[in-house]
């Protein structure tokens, strides 16, 4: 099809029409380019919007998880001592939901693992299982407030 | 939480191959228990292991189902002088076999390591999904 257009466009008649086409292809992608920014631009503005919020709210219950973790991998030997877990991505869930009217809250429940003979509860793998899926969800945090900033750092023009 | 379902799994993994470290280890130091027959004869213990059902929410995996004595007939041994012999001069000794735990203990030691290494690989294949916003 584009081929046999092609060899009519050889034929003087038809040149103008050609012209008027780009012209209005031009026209047609400079509207949609400038449609997309105006877009991209209505989100950018608004410099402390809910993702950076979020993002930081979120980077502060993954470290206070860690510690958790950590704690509990510290009394690993204390007889009676149960574990704990924290949990918060079903409360951030619910707060981002609710478009601000509702603050995200990070709670600790007990682990209910398995109790040695002494009472403990801490499981070795668990515990360092936690960090490291924390730690993977820290830098992928991380990563996007650092896609948040270039975003914005480009919309700077820098 | 099933996002890192390749690490729930092989943590589980972790937990069996762990418990049945302690259960070799504890029959291995009850290797020369003696009993008196009256008495039941301190039996090896088995480390029952069942499948986790993959479905919503949970990767699969492995965990601890129960752990149950070595089933068999009472080793008993004469040893009159023993202060736990019967009228009969008999004992009973553990119902361990030190060959079976050896091996058991090499496979459950290498059913840890690999699983350690199948956490390894899965953080860093879900590391390496961090790459793709960079520039």
């Amino acid at each position: 099809m584009e081929c046999g257009n092609g060899s009519r466009l050889v034929h003087g008649g038809t040149r103008v029409n050609m012209t008027f086409f780009l012209r209005f292809c031009f026209f047609v992608a400079s509207v949609l380019s400038g449609f997309g920014r105006a877009h991209q631009r209505e989100h950018i503005m608004r410099v402390g919007d809910t993702t950076m919020s979020t993002i930081e709210w979120a980077l502060g219950a993954e470290s206070e998880r860690q510690r958790v973790a950590s704690n509990n991998i510290a009394n690993i030997n204390t007889p009676g001592f149960r574990s704990s877990r924290l949990d918060f991505e079903a409360s951030l869930a619910t707060a981002m939901d609710s478009n601000g009217s509702m603050a995200p809250q990070a709670t600790t429940h007990a682990a209910n693992t398995p109790q040695n003979i002494n009472g403990n509860d801490v499981a070795l793998e668990d515990e360092t299982m936690i960090l490291r899926k924390s730690s993977l969800h820290y830098d992928a945090l991380a990563e996007a407030l650092s896609m948040k900033f270039s975003t914005l750092r480009s919309a700077m023009g820098r | 939480m099933a996002m890192f379902g390749a690490l729930d799994a092989a943590t589980s993994g972790l937990t069996v191959s762990r418990v049945w470290l302690d259960a070799i280890s504890d029959n291995v130091s009850n290797i020369n228990t003696v009993r008196s027959t009256k008495d039941q004869p301190f039996r090896a213990r088995m480390v029952i292991v069942s499948a986790i059902q993959r479905g919503e929410g949970e990767a699969g995996g492995a965990r601890v189902e129960a752990i149950k004595d070595r089933p068999g007939d009472a080793n008993i041994v004469y040893d009159p002088t023993h202060p736990l012999a019967d009228e009969n001069g008999n004992v009973q000794n553990a119902n361990v076999d030190l060959s079976v735990e050896m091996t058991n203990m090499i496979i459950a030691n290498r059913s840890y390591q690999a699983n350690l290494r199948m956490v390894e690989i899965a953080t860093d294949t879900y590391r390496s999904a961090l790459q793709i916003g960079k520039r």
